[in-house]
């Protein structure tokens, strides 16, 4: 029987002859360093420890900024409003109520517009008249402080521009109704909450009805009523529709629009 | 026992133990698959090292490349494709060294396949790989008198095997 020795050396050719076959270690040497950490970094303890104090640092953080939002709003909405008050006893601007007209119907209806919003189109705007006007108190009480102040100047802005989309609609009335029309609806995407939507829904039922659509145009012009009943529009537009698509015979006595 | 530096200790395994990953890989799932276990093997090795605990290496590997050949082998496809892989030994061979160096490899794994299983394992981790009675108690599950009874017996084969060779062929590697 064979001992050790010779067991050894059969056992080492097989070794021998046993071997990876050339560049398999390092292709796997390879793919090792290709395969990605996070892995092994996900799976390890620490790892998930860290991610649970940060998950709970992140919490905290979350919080204090939840508590501290509502009292940086109210600091200045404060300091808004005290500006508001300093401009107001400098300017005492005040609307007048519009419960009846007070100008003739033959003026020009974006200069009252104009007036009634006391935005100058020509110029900055002063003061808009912001949506809650459309109250009747806030109407009454005539005050055109800003209700919304961090949006103030943005609402000035959007009033002129809507405002002068609305001049653009009355001027091609008469001429272009269609195009009157569609600078109304453009109105109504981009300024629909701006603050003239009176005179909006009055230039909407002059279009409609200028445009032939008798039975729309009566309908507007039956909400519009309702609704404005005292405006400086009402005579205007309770002319409108009572013949087809003329805007002209609708409303013969048609002021020129002054510039 | 965690390593100081992780990186540098997986790298050291992976060098030191390469050759035997792949003959373990090689004995269990055959040639063909032996390369994609190995690789497949120290994958995992690398992705599980922060959970080694820095003792008997060999054995720690040799646990993942029997789950990884486990896995490779649950096909029947596969077990079918490498039986029909493994050629019958061929004793007589020309003379030159690879060739003889094959033929005495051929006649060793002819051997192992004529072996009890357990003294199989036993006789490749002990006497072919290296690894110590205890290492091979913890891969087996058995005590170490038992890893030493079956060490015993297996070479006890082995050397009556190769005797006999010897005495029919005239040769040795």
């Amino acid at each position: 029987m064979s001992g050790a020795p010779e067991r050894e050396v059969w056992l080492d050719a097989y070794r021998r002859a046993r071997r990876p076959p050339p560049g398999l270690q390092e292709r796997v040497a390879q793919a090792l360093r290709r395969d990605a950490k996070p892995e092994s970094m996900i799976r390890s303890r620490s790892f998930l420890w860290v991610s649970a104090v940060a998950a709970v640092l992140l919490a905290c953080l979350l919080g204090l900024v939840w508590q501290r939002l509502p009292r940086a709003s109210v600091s200045r909405q404060r300091s808004t409003v005290q500006e508001a008050l300093d401009l107001r006893q400098e300017k005492p601007t005040r609307v007048e109520p519009t419960l009846e007209p007070t100008v003739p119907l033959e003026a020009g209806a974006m200069h009252d517009v104009e007036r009634r919003s006391s935005v100058p189109l020509d110029r900055e705007p002063i003061q808009p008249r912001a949506p809650q006007e459309r109250d009747p108190v806030a109407k009454v009480g005539g005050s055109v402080l800003p209700t919304d102040p961090v949006g103030e100047d943005r609402d000035h802005r959007n009033l002129a521009l809507g405002i002068g989309l609305l001049r653009q609609a009355e001027a091609s009335l008469e001429t272009d109704p269609e195009a009157a029309m569609r600078l109304l609806m453009m109105y109504e995407s981009t300024y629909g909450n701006t603050g003239a939507e009176e005179e909006y829904r009055a230039l909407r039922v002059l279009a409609t009805c200028a445009l032939g659509n008798l039975s729309a145009g009566q309908r507007e012009r039956r909400a519009f009523l309702d609704r404005f009943a005292t405006s400086v529009y009402a005579a205007r537009v309770q002319k409108a529709c009572t013949s087809a698509g003329d805007v002209r015979r609708a409303w013969p006595d048609a002021p020129a629009r002054k510039e | 026992m965690t390593p100081a530096n992780p990186s540098g200790a997986f790298e050291e395994i992976f060098r030191a133990h390469f050759d035997y990953v792949w003959r373990l890989s090689r004995r269990m799932v055959g040639e063909a698959s032996a390369d994609d276990v190995t690789q497949e093997s120290f994958l995992i090795a690398k992705r599980r090292f922060d959970s080694f605990d820095g003792r008997a290496p060999r054995a720690w590997l040799h646990a993942i490349v029997r789950h990884v050949a486990w896995n490779h082998q649950r096909g029947h496809a596969r077990r079918l494709h490498r039986v029909a892989q493994t050629d019958p030994p061929s004793p007589h061979m020309s003379a030159d060294d690879a060739v003889q160096l094959e033929w005495a490899a051929r006649h060793v794994e002819y051997f192992l396949d004529k072996l009890a299983v357990s003294q199989r394992e036993a006789f490749v981790l002990g006497d072919i790989e290296g690894l110590t009675a205890q290492e091979i108690a913890a891969i087996q599950g058995v005590p170490i008198r038992t890893v030493y009874s079956r060490l015993r017996l297996a070479r006890h084969a082995f050397d009556r095997y190769i005797g006999r060779l010897g005495a029919r062929a005239g040769r040795r590697p």
